[in-house]
Formats: C-alpha cells, sequence, structure tokens
C-alpha cells in the first residue's frame, strides 16, 4: 500500500524531495504529489519547503512488530500465539474475528497503524490518526462459556490502567468501559476506549476479542474535531514510545486472558473500585429508551454498577452512564 | 393442508385487523395469530432454539399450530404441517438487545429486509461485551420480536427470518 510506504518515508521527519520519494515508491512525482495530498485529509500534518522538499514536522513511531514481541517479557511472550501488525484495516476486532472463523485466533494479538472503521462500544467512531495510536485487539477462546467473564470488560480497563500509571498517567475508569484521566482540575478527558466481543454462548466454549483504542498523540487538528474533553499519552508523558507501550500493554492482556479463566473478576474488583471515575456522582443512565438520573455505588462481584435511583438501590448490567458535560 | 393455503391464510390475515384464525379441516387445524408487539414468544426456557412459524405467528404461544422442526411432511403427528416459512433467531445469552451498532445508528435490518447467511442482524450485550448475531440462513426479516435497549433472555427468539 503506497500511502503506508509514503508514510514510513516520511516518519523520520526529515526532509525528502518528491524526486526521492518517487524513486524509492518507484512511481512519477506526480504520483507522490497525489499521495501528498491524501495526508491532510488523514489528519497527518505535512510540511512542504521550497527546495528542500517534505517532512513531517512531528516525527513518527510506526509499529515494529520485532520491538513489540522483543519488548514483551517472556513469561507473558509464552501466552502470545501470533502478532500481526497492519498499516490499515477496517478494525482489528474484526481482523481478529476473522481470524477465529478461519479455525486461529486464540492468543492472537493485531495492531494496526489505522483503522477505517473503528469503533467503540455501541458502535461510536473512534478516529485516531495513522500512527498516533495504538488501536490493539487480541483474541482469546475460553472453555467454560460466557457465564465464567463476568467482568472481564471491567478487569480489561484495570489492566491497562496499571500500564498506562507506571508511567505516570492519572487514570480513573468509567463504567463499564472507558478509560479517562482526571486532570490536574478533577476533569475527566476521555483517553481509551474498550470494547469487547464475544461469540458463542452461556454454556459453551466461547470466543473473545478485546479490542483497545488508545491516543498515544493527538495533533491539535484532531483534537478540535472532538466533541468531548479528550487526552492523549503524550500529553503526560511525551517521550513515551508506542512500540514499549504497545509491548507492555500486549504483556498486560496476555496475563489477564490467561489468568482470568481461573481467577475470574474477584481480583480486579477492588482495582476497578478504587479507580471508579463516578463513584458517589449523580450521573445520567441512559437504558434503550429509558433515561434516569441515579448516584454511582461501586462495580458489583459481577462487574455489574450499583446505583442508587430515586426508588432505592439498582443494579446495572448495560446501558450507559454519563456525567453532564464530561465523558 | 395444503401450504399454499396457509400462505393464502396469512395474506388474509395481514389485509384484514384480524388477529387470529383458526382453521380446520379433517383432523388437522391451522391457528394463526399475530401478536404485533411479539407479545407470544416462547418463554426463555424454551428448549428449542428454531421454530417453524406461520409467517404471521411470532411464535408458537398457547393455541398455536404446533412448533415442529422435523422437515417430513403432513402427518398424524403434526397438526399443521407448513413449510419453514420462518424460524427464530434466538438470542444465545442473557443481556440487552440492539438493532443498531450505535445509538441513533439505522438499524441492521427492518422488516421486509432480504438478509443473507451471515449478515448481522442485531446485537446482544451480555456483561458488557458486544455479541453480533448474524442471520444463520438466507431470507426475508419477517419480524422483529425485541424492542431496541430491551433485555433478552436465553434462547429467546429476537427476529424472525423467513
Amino acid at each position: 500500500m503506497i500511502i503506508g510506504e509514503l508514510i514510513r518515508l516520511l516518519s523520520d521527519g526529515k526532509f525528502h524531495s518528491g524526486e526521492q520519494l518517487g524513486d524509492s515508491l518507484g512511481v512519477s512525482r506526480t504520483a507522490v504529489w497525489k499521495q501528498l495530498k491524501k495526508l491532510e485529509a488523514m489528519n497527518i500534518p505535512l510540511e512542504a519547503v521550497k527546495g528542500l522538499g517534505y517532512r513531517l514536522p512531528e516525527p513518527l513511531e510506526l509499529l515494529s512488530g520485532p520491538t513489540i514481541v522483543a519488548g514483551i517479557e517472556r513469561e507473558s511472550r509464552q501466552h502470545l500465539a501470533r502478532l500481526f501488525i497492519e498499516q490499515t484495516l477496517p478494525s482489528t476486532n474484526l481482523f481478529v474475528r476473522e481470524r477465529f472463523l478461519k479455525g486461529a485466533g486464540h492468543a492472537e494479538v493485531c495492531l494496526a497503524e489505522n483503522q477505517s472503521a473503528g469503533r467503540g462500544r455501541r458502535g461510536r467512531g473512534w478516529a485516531c490518526p495513522w500512527g498516533h495510536g495504538l488501536l490493539l485487539s487480541i483474541g482469546w477462546r475460553f472453555e467454560t462459556g460466557t457465564a465464567a467473564l463476568e467482568g472481564l470488560s471491567l478487569a480489561v480497563g484495570v489492566a491497562m490502567a496499571e500500564v498506562l500509571e507506571r508511567h505516570g498517567l492519572p487514570v480513573v475508569l468509567k463504567w463499564p468501559n472507558d478509560i479517562l484521566v482526571s486532570d490536574a482540575l478533577g476533569k475527566n478527558q476521555k483517553l481509551a476506549g474498550i470494547l469487547l466481543e464475544v461469540s458463542g454462548d452461556a454454556a459453551g466454549p466461547c470466543e473473545v476479542v478485546a479490542g483497545l483504542g488508545l491516543n498515544v498523540s493527538l495533533p491539535a487538528s484532531v483534537r478540535s474535531q472532538i466533541d468531548q474533553p479528550v487526552a492523549s499519552v503524550h500529553d503526560y508523558q511525551p517521550t513515551l514510545s508506542r512500540n514499549r507501550l504497545a509491548s507492555e500493554l500486549v504483556a498486560a492482556l496476555l496475563g489477564l486472558f490467561a489468568s482470568f479463566e481461573g481467577q475470574g473478576f474477584a481480583p480486579w474488583r477492588d482495582a476497578w473500585n478504587r479507580r471508579n471515575a463516578h463513584a458517589g456522582k449523580e450521573v445520567l443512565v441512559t437504558q434503550g429508551a429509558r433515561q434516569y438520573t441515579a448516584k454511582v455505588t461501586e462495580a458489583d462481584a459481577a462487574g455489574n454498577l450499583l446505583i442508587e435511583t430515586s426508588d432505592g438501590p439498582d443494579r446495572l448490567t448495560g446501558g450507559e452512564i454519563s456525567l453532564r458535560g464530561q465523558p | 393442508m395444503d401450504i399454499r393455503k396457509v400462505k393464502k391464510l396469512i395474506e388474509l390475515l395481514e389485509e384484514s385487523n384480524i388477529s387470529e384464525i383458526e382453521i380446520q379441516e379433517g383432523e388437522e387445524s391451522v391457528r394463526i395469530s399475530r401478536h404485533p408487539n411479539g407479545s407470544s414468544y416462547p418463554a426463555p426456557s424454551m428448549p428449542q432454539p428454531y421454530y417453524q412459524g406461520q409467517g404471521q405467528g411470532y411464535g408458537p404461544g398457547p393455541g398455536h399450530a404446533t412448533a415442529s422442526s422435523s422437515p417430513s411432511p403432513a402427518s398424524d403427528t403434526t397438526p399443521a404441517p407448513a413449510e419453514p416459512q420462518g424460524h427464530a433467531v434466538a438470542s444465545p445469552m442473557v443481556g440487552t438487545f440492539y438493532r443498531a451498532s450505535a445509538p441513533g445508528a439505522k438499524p441492521f435490518v427492518e422488516v421486509g429486509q432480504s438478509v443473507k447467511k451471515g449478515d448481522p442482524v442485531c446485537i446482544v450485550e451480555a456483561m458488557k461485551m458486544m455479541n453480533q448475531i448474524e442471520a444463520d440462513h438466507d431470507g426475508v426479516v419477517e419480524a422483529i420480536l425485541v424492542e431496541d435497549g430491551e433485555p433478552v433472555e436465553f434462547d429467546q427468539p429476537m427476529l424472525i427470518i423467513g
């Protein structure tokens, strides 16, 4: 794919002439120019200087499979069956789901530089420009059926939070599976989203795909297009390597999945509740067409959210909550 | 009973405001009823994931033509021999039913729409995990039995694909 190759050539942040780029890619300068025009639409800032050529004002650290695998410690690496690094995919979750359809998928991890149809839980778009996020999915086959997977979705959030906290990010978790940062003023900003998809039935084996969309860096042009407060890893840790972070997140997910079937949500519950972004807060609950306000208590042993409504205590198993003006 | 006759009856029912028709011919009888809100879908504990609907019959409620998964033609033990005009797409788990991938998005399918095997028809969310449900055969969506955002039980029929 020529655009991916072009981004790779430019990712060093140095100037490249149109001719040079054309030679490297084996296409004409006009073709290069056409591709360069696309970068703008992809929200990748490009600088053009007469006599020098083109460069990315901010160098990009592109994904590197060998670096990521090498960065996963041995114990976790033993769980990893395959790692796929793709340039562009409709979505990494879909890729892993299709791997399952082909009889593979278990313990497979897929990362992509770009998603054309990325989405979050309940299908909301997840837009992150090429090379600026971590779009990561992992497949896992559980033998015990979905009943044993209570709370898995929340546990994934905790595992991701633990990695991000190691790098100094003030992470809080929003039920059921958003990862936020709480800024110095106590305002929450969205950092990452998690989407778990499952197929199979309640009794038999089932296949889970967990997807993570994480903002590593966000160009100002993209930030201004997003209609809610957002944050990126580089806001807090500007030099943190994407590949290193990918290694750590993959290792954490492999460890979680490998142990979850035996341990369940119990070891994760307190860790989730400590990071509950909305503990004690009034939120708007949306369930289908119904909306009402309630006060958030905590996650129960099955990962459901305990709330106080005007009619007394209740338990959310689905639907979603929101805090006015905040993610 | 001749399948064409059953089809004709369904058409008649569709054109009218009648909610139920029962026809008896000899030893065979067919009762066709319609429940606009899908109020008579089988109880969650119904063991069979599929049943042969009667087109408008959204489920083998009490007094319905008996469901049969046997493809064998009319016999004494199957009082309502009918070709499998539609069968239910049942929920694989307890959860929340969604018709669209996102709030406000176009639903995956509408009644009357043709679907191919493998097309997504709805999502069931269980334990904060999304389970995309696909059509298990080619056909036409005859009914959608659950409202968007409503809870579904294990094995509860959600859609009828004819």
